[in-house]
């Protein structure tokens, strides 16, 4: 029996003249947990709507279990958990009503949901907040509930569309810590947002799609492995004559050199030693400098590199 | 059976709505009930006088006999008003009837089509009735004694002498009473009871069914809740027949609520033929709400549910209104009549005039046609709209 769960093959999805999906195709591994990364709009909760039959596709195929997915389906949808981007409660429910709803859409037996939505509600945190109703809950706990009534009827595969949008850190570290632990437990995790951090945390595998189109798939160390980059050196310094920026620009594995604002970013490719050169550089020209440090290139740079644009909206 | 369950669940928190206007109807109930609980259930009528607008055009022996007669029990005033003024008089009941008799009655009252004396009156009140059948009963007479052979003069002397206020009268569709001591038409206030009991449940039955029952059905069509539901286990035919038969049990509730508290109200008159065609009537109206429901639903993504309060009261009143429920249609203007023809509410209160008038079933029909009518293309609209929204 194959152990892919999720197989997309040249789909394609217009809306009139904008092509949201340009022949895009991807392959998700049973316990994977997979990290869809694009900037808005790029097609990443068009895929999700795709995958699970809320739109029609123009062409290509989805293979969810290794059958073909349909909106009759109930056979697949009923193991497949859903945590969406917007909160999807009902406001006239308590907590363990809704949570007890959403179950009770996949599983029929009273005792058996009653003990999965008592599961579900401690997984999330909220067994104390059983009895509120999502008017009186904050935003970090009302996403917990989003989570819990998409993960209660324990479905294979679950997929959170950018379950984190407009949390707290603190709560945002909750929910990633819960995500993993699923994905522990076995199930396999769609992840989709464009906090690169998050993608870079939680998930084994990463896709990066812009334009509807898959852009570089791999693991987090394969994709910045793409990278020229390898390191940023970062120096606050006042003052820098270019007869110093030519000097710095001919040391070992620095290929490219950026003054402005008083702050000088050196970018290394390869080399093991970067920081130690530059700082050797200063202390032998004895210039003085307020602050060096070192930066690893993050999936943002992935993204900037090979499409040429950020990967979150700039604020 | 979640999806139907959850329904409830939902609904009852619309509760402070239902009961508001459960209250309402049920404070309105006890008013009309209170207004026919004098005189041991019956309103007379007879021997009383009102006052009546006439204007002659005809100047004639036989208008001037006729204006003559009402005068005597009458107060009668010979002024002529504009269309829209009579019908405001009437309303606010400072006049119980405006009669036009037009030029060339006298000459025309024998023939086959006769100039008919206009006569406008709020026939829906026991006055106004008793004015109109007075108003045919003496030129009938007059028109008899022509007819075996008297002269018009001869005619309208016998008619002065044998129509007369202290004779009886019968008026059809309203029960008499002979033994009454002053032979006055006695209107038996049980038909008219029902009648007014009866007439004002649409209102009800259209806020309850807007405000608590369409609400539910608009929260699982919420975007986010719709998604959710479609991409589980449950299929979206079943998500509807199941909010479809939420909806269905709620409506049957209501109409079972409002049949039996209204007749509780009713006594002996319960189970009795004008009572059953009431109770179906009724329950025409409620099946019709319900369709109207499925057309707004249609409508869900233009987010009409933050708009449902608005939306209750100007359908719920703007029907009662413009069909007759709250203000006799006798006394709506032609224009008004024209658009309450529209209206489920105007065929329902027609229907109900016929029930009370003792009409069976096959003079009411048309009219529960009409109310189907209204249901059958709000349903069709509403399954198109969804069709079309699907393509």
């Amino acid at each position: 029996m194959s152990d892919t769960v999720v197989e997309i093959d040249h789909l394609v999805k217009r809306y009139k003249e904008l092509i949201a999906l340009d022949n895009f195709s991807l392959r998700i591994e049973k316990g994977e947990a997979f990290g869809l990364l694009g900037p808005n709009g790029s097609g990443k909760t068009t895929t999700i709507n795709c995958l699970l039959s809320l739109l029609a596709y123009d062409n290509g195929e989805i293979k969810i279990f290794g059958e073909r997915m349909t909106p009759n389906r109930l056979d697949i949808k009923k193991r497949i958990g859903v945590v969406s981007q917007n909160v999807a409660v009902f406001n006239e429910l308590n907590v363990y009503e809704n949570t007890d709803y959403f179950c009770g859409l996949y599983i029929k037996e009273k005792e058996k949901r009653k003990q999965y939505v008592e599961e579900a509600l401690e997984f999330v945190g909220l067994l104390e907040f059983k009895k509120f109703y999502p008017k009186k809950l904050s935003g970090g706990l009302l996403r917990r509930l989003n989570i819990a009534c998409g993960i209660a009827h324990k479905p294979e595969l679950i997929i959170f569309d950018e379950p984190t949008v407009a949390v707290d850190p603190q709560s945002r570290n909750n929910i990633l810590e819960g995500i993993a632990k699923l994905n522990e437990n076995g199930a396999t995790i769609i992840y989709t947002s464009h906090y690169m951090e998050e993608v870079e945390r939680l998930c084994s595998k990463i896709l990066i799609m812009d334009r509807g189109k898959r852009v570089a798939e791999g693991t987090s160390d394969e994709l910045k492995s793409l990278l020229k980059n390898t390191e940023n050196v970062i120096v606050t310094i006042r003052k820098l004559s270019e007869q110093s920026m030519e000097e710095i620009r001919a040391l070992p594995h620095v290929y490219d050199v950026k003054y402005m604002n008083e702050t000088l970013t050196i970018k290394c490719s390869g080399g093991k030693h970067n920081i130690t050169h530059v700082a050797g550089y200063f202390s032998e020209h004895q210039m003085d400098y307020e602050r060096i440090y070192s930066e690893l290139p993050t999936l943002n740079d992935v993204f900037l590199e090979i499409t040429g644009k950020e990967l979150r909206d700039k604020e | 059976m979640q999806v139907f369950k959850t329904f409830f669940k939902i609904a009852w928190s619309y509760k402070p709505g239902l009961f508001l206007y459960l209250g309402i109807c049920a404070f309105m109930t006890f008013m009309v009930a209170a207004q026919f609980g004098n005189s041991e259930g019956e309103v007379k009528y007879g021997n009383e006088s009102y006052h009546i607008a006439v204007v002659d055009k005809d100047h004639s022996t036989l208008s001037n006999a006729f204006v003559k007669y009402l005068k005597k029990q009458h107060t009668v005033e010979e002024k002529a008003y504009d269309k829209d003024l009579v019908k405001d008089l009437i309303y606010y009941t400072e006049i119980s009837a405006y009669i036009t008799i037009p030029d060339g009655f006298e000459k025309n009252h024998l023939e086959k089509n006769p100039l008919k004396v206009e006569s406008l009156s709020d026939s829906g009140q026991a006055a106004g009735v008793f004015i109109n059948i007075q108003l045919s009963s003496y030129l009938e007479s007059v028109a008899r004694f022509e007819r075996a052979g008297f002269s018009l003069e001869d005619a309208v002397a016998n008619t002065e002498k044998s129509v007369d206020f202290e004779e009886f009268v019968e008026i059809p569709g309203l029960e008499k009473e002979n033994s009454h001591p002053n032979n006055s038409i006695s209107i038996s206030a049980n038909g008219s009871k029902l009648y007014s009991l009866f007439l004002f449940l649409p209102y009800p039955v259209m806020t309850i069914l807007l405000s608590c029952v369409l609400p539910v059905i608009l929260v699982f069509r919420e975007k986010e809740i719709r998604n959710r539901t479609s991409i589980s286990a449950v299929s979206e035919t079943a998500c509807n027949i199941a909010l479809a038969a939420g909806g269905a049990v709620v409506s049957l509730l209501v109409f079972l609520g409002l049949t039996i508290f209204t007749s509780c109200f009713l006594g002996e008159d319960v189970f009795h033929g004008k009572w059953a065609y009431a109770v179906l009537n009724l329950f025409l109206f409620t099946v019709v709400t319900a369709m109207l429901l499925i057309l707004m639903d249609s409508f869900s993504f233009l987010g009409i549910r933050k708009a449902m309060d608005v939306l209750t009261n100007i359908i719920a009143l703007g029907f009662s209104f413009l069909g007759g429920i709250f203000v006799p249609l006798s006394v709506l203007g032609n224009g008004v009549k024209t658009v309450g023809k529209f209206l489920p509410t105007y065929w329902y209160a027609v229907s109900l005039e016929r029930i009370d008038a003792g009409k069976g079933f096959s003079e009411l029909a048309g009219c529960f046609s009409m109310e189907l009518l209204f249901g059958v293309v709000c349903l069709a609209l509403g399954l198109a709209v969804v069709n079309l929204r699907k393509s």
